[in-house]
């Protein structure tokens, strides 16, 4: 079974997986366009857990990942372009990638840096994007064709038809943009929240 | 003068560096210091990870060449025995306070 879904926030994405196999689906593979892959398992005393180290260069890619499969730790996905790492495991009663307060704060930290350079990218594109253009404040104004909205009839349908996938182009990305920029401020905050939580 | 950013130890840093007297790659870290603390203290993976790239950062940690291709094993460094005995000594006032002694005279 394939599954389609878009997360940004990396605790829902691992509640969710781990519902999935309570329910008796194992992930087996994470493609990075969200497509998850799940295969029955009737083996549902297994935890998955995510977790985020960003810049792991090759050879400390390995260790890392030696590290945790001498714990007993599987990977899910072999390698990761994004920082995220999949675990699976049998539950032991050891079952937390994290047994202190101090390297629960860093992830946490890490995790807001991501969401911080995202946010900043995303609103860098933003400004680029709507820079002199104020295609994605009206969308009537996202049809370039000229003379477009004086034409009438079939003349009118065909042009109109013809310039709308276009019209999009010019006028979702922008949004798209705007959306992700608030999705990454949100998640900071929430991180920020999840580190106060920790500390109280 | 600025405290370091890893003082007073916290007990993972703690038991990790005391457990790295002697060459141990991670996961052994982490046996030998359940064994150390009698059970009580288990580091787990992303903390055991974490922990050592921090102590490698400030070399209290060094790693050490070996046979073993895969993992990878480390030592205390002699900046990381000078801080262990820094904390030896504070903990030791600490103890001392426990003890009944009111913090004026000696130590």
């Amino acid at each position: 079974m394939i599954k389609f879904k878009i997360f940004f926030n990396i605790e829902k994405e691992e509640q969710w997986l781990n519902h999935m196999l309570s329910n008796g689906w194992i992930c087996t593979n994470v493609n990075s366009a969200g497509l998850y892959t799940f295969n029955p398992t009737t083996d549902v005393e297994q935890i998955i857990r995510i977790d985020f180290q960003q810049d792991l260069r090759n050879e400390e890619q390995a260790n890392y990942k030696q590290l945790y499969e001498d714990y007993g730790w599987r990977a899910i996905k072999e390698k990761s372009y994004d920082g995220t790492y999949y675990w699976l495991k049998r539950k032991d009663g050891h079952d937390e990638l994290f047994s202190d307060n101090d390297s629960q704060i860093a992830k946490y930290k890490r995790l807001m840096k991501h969401a911080c350079s995202w946010a900043v990218l995303s609103f860098i594109w933003l400004l680029c994007l709507s820079d002199n253009h104020s295609y994605f404040l009206n969308i009537k104004d996202a049809y370039l064709t000229p003379g477009l909205w004086d034409k009438e009839g079939l003349a009118f349908l065909f042009s109109f038809l013809f310039e709308t996938p276009f019209a999009f182009m010019r006028f979702i990305p922008p949004w798209l943009f705007l959306a992700t920029c608030c999705i990454y401020v949100f998640l900071y905050f929430r991180y920020r929240k999840s580190i106060e939580q920790i500390l109280q | 003068m600025k405290k370091h950013k890893l003082l007073p130890l916290s007990e993972t840093m703690h038991y990790i560096l005391l457990a790295l007297r002697e060459p141990l790659h991670g996961y052994a870290m982490m046996q030998k210091i359940e064994e150390m603390s009698a059970g009580s203290v288990r580091i787990a993976a992303g903390t055991m990870y974490g922990a050592i790239e921090n102590l490698l950062k400030y070399h209290w940690i060094s790693p050490v060449e070996t046979q073993d291709t895969r993992r990878k094993v480390y030592q205390t460094t002699a900046e990381g025995l000078q801080i262990l005995a820094a904390e030896q000594q504070r903990l030791q006032r600490i103890l001392s306070l426990y003890e009944g002694a009111d913090g004026y005279d000696k130590v």
